[in-house]
C-alpha cells in the first residue's frame, strides 16, 4: 500500500500507519509491521469506560499511566504522534490528564498530542452538560487546560530528555508466546519490557518534573 | 498514597495531584490550597520566563460533574448521568507569586468561558514571601 501511494500515485506526505492501542497485551507484533513507515502513532486512555474500574488518580499509579503506555511505541529517529488520548469523564481526578501528558510529551520529545475528542454540539437545543465519557468541549476544566497545555507542549517548555534509552528486539522475541500472552505480567508488557530478557538499566537525567509519593513495584522473579 | 507531579521550568510550572498533602512549591508559585486534589498551573504568555513576563496564565482545575449526577456504589461509573449545568469544584487557595524580577504591581483578572475578562481585577499584596493574592 505504501509503495502504491508513494510510487504509483506520487504521494509526498508522510505515511502514517494504524495506531498502537491494545494495552492489555504486547504491542510488538503491530510495531514490527508499522515501524518501517514514516511515523508511528499511539492511543490510550486512563481507565477507559470498558475497564469498569473504580476511578483512581493516575498520580498514584505512574507505572500504568498514559505516559508509560504511550512510551512503548515511538521508533528511534521517526516522528511520534498520539492521536487519541483522554482521562475520561466521570472521574474525580481528570484534571491531572492534560498537564501531565503535555509535560511528559515534551520530555519524551513527541510530535503531537490530540485529545479525543472535541465535539462541539451543533444543535442550539443542546444543554450545557458533559454528554459522554470523551467529549471535552463541554468540560470547563479540560477546555481551560488546553490553552496552557498547548503553550507548554508546543514551546517545549519542558526540555527533551538529555539521554535516550533504546531497545531493540529480534523477530522471535516479538512473537515469543509468553511475551505476547495476556496472562503475562501486564505491567511489564505495557512498559515494553520483556521479562525473559535482561532488565534494561535506565539512567534518568536531571529533569524538572518528578513523581512524588509513589511506591516502587517489585519486579516479578527478582 | 498521595501522588503529585510537579513541573518547574522557566515558562511553565505546575503542581498536579495531591498538592495539599505534599506541600510542595515551584520556583515562582506557592499555594496554600484547601482542595484534596487539584491542578495549579502557571504559564508565561510571552517568550519571557515567568519571572520576567508581563502576562501570565494561571489555570486552576479540580472536579467536574453534571448537575444531578450520581455515582454507582463501586464508584466505577455513574448510576445517574445527570444534566445541565456542568458544575466545577472551585480550587480554593492562597496563591503567592514569587521571584518576579521587576514587578511593580501584580493583579489577576478572571476570564470567562471564551477567554474574555469578567469581574474586577484582584490586586496582589507585596510581602516578604512574594506577591500574595487575598
Amino acid at each position: 500500500m505504501r509503495d502504491y501511494l508513494t510510487r504509483a500515485l506520487g504521494v509526498k506526505s508522510l505515511i502514517m500507519t494504524t495506531a498502537d492501542h491494545g494495552h492489555t497485551s504486547s504491542g510488538y507484533p503491530l510495531l514490527l509491521a508499522t515501524s518501517s513507515f514514516d511515523t508511528n502513532d499511539g492511543h490510550t486512555y486512563w481507565q477507559h469506560d470498558w475497564e469498569n474500574k473504580i476511578k483512581a488518580p493516575m498520580v498514584n499509579d505512574p507505572f500504568n499511566s498514559t505516559v508509560v503506555e504511550l512510551s512503548r511505541t515511538p521508533v528511534a529517529g521517526k516522528p511520534y504522534t498520539v492521536s487519541e488520548v483522554n482521562n475520561p469523564f466521570p472521574s474525580d481526578w481528570a484534571s491531572e490528564g492534560i498537564p501531565i501528558l503535555a509535560a511528559y510529551g515534551d520530555f519524551q520529545d513527541w510530535d503531537a498530542i490530540i485529545w479525543y475528542t472535541f465535539e462541539p454540539k451543533a444543535s442550539p437545543d443542546w444543554k450545557p452538560y458533559i454528554g459522554d465519557a470523551f467529549d471535552i468541549s463541554l468540560d470547563p476544566v479540560k477546555m481551560s487546560q488546553l490553552a496552557a497545555g498547548a503553550l507548554m507542549f508546543l514551546r517545549a517548555d519542558v526540555s527533551p530528555a538529555n539521554s535516550t534509552v533504546l531497545r531493540s528486539y529480534a523477530r522471535d522475541q516479538v512473537f515469543d508466546r509468553w511475551n505476547t500472552s495476556r496472562v503475562s505480567n501486564r505491567w511489564m508488557v505495557r512498559q515494553g519490557l520483556l521479562l525473559r530478557h535482561p532488565r534494561p538499566k535506565i539512567q534518568l537525567s536531571p529533569i524538572p518534573i518528578s513523581w512524588h509519593g509513589t511506591t516502587h513495584r517489585q519486579w516479578p522473579g527478582s | 498514597m498521595a501522588g503529585l507531579v510537579t513541573v518547574d521550568t522557566p515558562r511553565s510550572q505546575a503542581g498536579i495531584g495531591f498538592v495539599k498533602a505534599n506541600g510542595k512549591s515551584v520556583t515562582n508559585l506557592s499555594a496554600k490550597v484547601q482542595n484534596r486534589f487539584c491542578t495549579i498551573w502557571i504559564t508565561s504568555l510571552e517568550s519571557e520566563p515567568i519571572s520576567r513576563a508581563s502576562r501570565l496564565l494561571l489555570t486552576l482545575g479540580s472536579r467536574v460533574e453534571n448537575e444531578g449526577m450520581r455515582w454507582n456504589e463501586r464508584r466505577s461509573n455513574l448510576a445517574e448521568w445527570g444534566g445541565s449545568p456542568t458544575l466545577i469544584e472551585p480550587v480554593i487557595s492562597r496563591i503567592t507569586l514569587r521571584n518576579l524580577d521587576h514587578a511593580k504591581t501584580v493583579s489577576a483578572q478572571a476570564l470567562d468561558g471564551s477567554g474574555q475578562p469578567t469581574g474586577e481585577p484582584i490586586r496582589a499584596e507585596k510581602k516578604a514571601e512574594g506577591w500574595i493574592f487575598p
